[in-house]
């Protein structure tokens, strides 16, 4: 579990229990992790992908209006470089394999520890601070 | 004429006109004997349990009065082996129809099915063949019979042929609708089979949405306050430590209790250790408490049911007061429960908005899940009935046998 810097990856949050996400948040900002929105579903996320500077989308599947691996196949063709974690309750190799196929960058199954969420999305935004320079 | 009148017993007697008219009169009664018990014993096929009640006791008068009938008829002709031939015919075919009834009855539908096809079946096709070949016997051996004229003679074996034709045809007729009533009854069954399995899947849906939503992210979150504790500790935070492992703590009790609470949906553990009436009594006051709704409980029920029934009345029950709790706007639910002489019934009834039954149930609306309610109790041999009328309340009643109940 890392505390970075001003430098620090900034997160879009997309989770429809308020209370996870709240939970989440607070240990994100705890390690110097910025989560600059949150959403309740894919819908959301699209949206709020678009209008915030998020560096990495750590994201449900099972929400209402839009689920996650729906959100993600959007992501992947309308914002292609931005990175999308997602953190399930399901762990399920369907799942696993349908988020792989939406170029999603991690799976991650709900009770992992918060280190493995953190340090993912560590590897995401460096993956993606990666793919962008010149 | 007669089917049941062989060669010797027509020729033998020139003034037998008068024997051979109460004969026929015989074979009429004899015929409609023998396809109503086709019909009975379709119907048990049907039913896929003996028949029982009305239907028992008719069964039970068509066999006295067939076995009357061919009492008579040997009577008649004492000394004719087809008489005696067509009369042990039907006595077997009634011995088998029995055998099968009493697979029926200790639930082995598979071995009654089998009886059906290798006993009943060719039992049933001696009779029908005896009946076939002694109007044939008498067709022949008419014209040569003393004291009448070629065509009188003529006349009767034809007459003779004919009825035994239109009997045979009727009992092909009647065993025909036993098979397309086996296999409604097949279908029935599928059909019901479906859809337990599509209510059981639902169910199953359902919990699996209830324990994403509830319990696995509850405890997600407290994995995640758990970190933020440690983290607390390792930056020399003791105070805030304590305060989000307190918090954490608190959680925890939550989730316990949700967990309890659909293991308690899943079975209330109060049905299996006290029975359906302290369940219901727990129900009742649930209701009373979350929806304040005056909701009471009469019970006469001296002794516990089988477990099966408990839990379909319970169920019922259930889903009932959960509509009235959620759609009757209702100040006041009585839940009844009662034992009769036949019978365990339960009605539920409530003083609500009620609504129009006919578009639910038979409009394929079903916001209630009415249907569902009335398959769980049909499924177990019972009925199930309710009345409503918007703006006059609703009362629900579910009847279970008594003997399904002991069963």
């Amino acid at each position: 579990m890392t505390a970075t810097g001003p430098g620090a990856p900034r997160v879009l949050l997309v989770d429809d229990n308020q209370g996870f996400r709240s939970e989440l948040r607070l240990l994100l900002e705890d390690c110097g992790i910025q989560v600059v929105a949150e959403g309740e579903n894919g819908q959301e996320a699209l949206d709020l992908a678009t209008r915030t500077e998020a560096d990495v989308v750590l994201m449900d599947l099972r929400m209402p209006v839009m689920d996650g691996l729906q959100a993600a196949r959007a992501l992947r063709d309308r914002v292609p470089a931005l990175p999308v974690i997602i953190l399930s309750a399901y762990d399920d190799p369907a799942l696993r394999s349908e988020a792989d196929a939406a170029n999603t960058y991690a799976y991650l199954v709900k009770g992992c520890s918060g280190g493995l969420v953190l340090d993912t999305i560590e590897q995401a935004w460096a993956h993606r601070a990666a793919d962008q320079a010149p | 004429m007669v089917a049941v009148v062989s060669v010797t017993g027509a020729t033998r007697v020139g003034g037998e006109v008068a024997r051979l008219e109460r004969a026929e009169r015989l074979s009429f009664l004899l015929e409609a004997r023998v396809l109503e018990q086709a019909v009975l014993d379709a119907r048990t096929a049907a039913s896929g349990t003996p028949v029982g009640g009305s239907a028992g006791q008719r069964a039970a008068v068509v066999r006295q009065e067939l076995n009357a009938a061919l009492a008579e008829l040997a009577a008649l002709f004492p000394h004719d082996p087809a008489v005696a031939r067509i009369r042990a015919a039907a006595v077997d075919w009634q011995a088998q129809v029995d055998v099968k009834h009493q697979l029926l009855a200790a639930g082995d539908l598979v071995a009654a099915k089998r009886a059906d096809r290798a006993r009943v079946d060719p039992s049933f096709d001696r009779l029908a063949g005896l009946l076939r070949t002694t109007a044939a016997s008498y067709s022949a051996a008419a014209g040569d019979a003393q004291g009448r004229s070629k065509a009188e003679t003529l006349a009767v074996a034809v007459a003779a042929t004919l009825l035994c034709l239109v009997l045979l045809w009727r009992m092909e007729r009647g065993r025909a609708r036993q098979r397309a009533a086996e296999v409604r009854a097949q279908q029935d069954r599928s059909r019901l089979v479906n859809k337990i399995l599509s209510v059981a899947e639902r169910q199953r849906s359902g919990m699996a949405a209830e324990l994403h939503d509830g319990p696995i992210q509850g405890l997600t979150r407290l994995g995640l306050s758990l970190e933020r504790s440690q983290l607390r500790l390792r930056r020399g935070q003791p105070e805030e430590a304590a305060r989000l492992l307190a918090d954490a703590q608190d959680g925890l009790a939550g989730e316990v209790q949700a967990l309890r609470r659909i293991m308690a949906t899943l079975r209330p553990p109060v049905l299996e250790e006290r029975g359906l009436v302290s369940a219901l009594s727990d129900y009742v006051e649930v209701v009373r408490e979350q929806a304040g709704i005056t909701c009471t409980l009469a019970a006469r029920l001296p002794d516990r049911l089988p477990e099966d029934q408990e839990i379909v009345l319970y169920r019922v029950a259930q889903e009932a007061l959960a509509n009235v709790a959620r759609h009757a706007r209702a100040s006041r639910a009585r839940v009844e429960l009662v034992e009769t002489d036949d019978a365990v019934v339960l009605e539920v009834h409530d003083d609500g908005v009620g609504f129009d039954p006919a578009a639910e149930l038979v409009g394929g609306l079903d916001h209630f899940g009415l249907a569902g309610m009335r398959e769980r109790v049909e499924l177990a041999g019972g009925t199930w009935t309710v009345w409503s009328r918007p703006g006059a309340g609703t009362v629900l009643t579910a009847t279970l046998p008594r003997e399904l109940v002991a069963a």
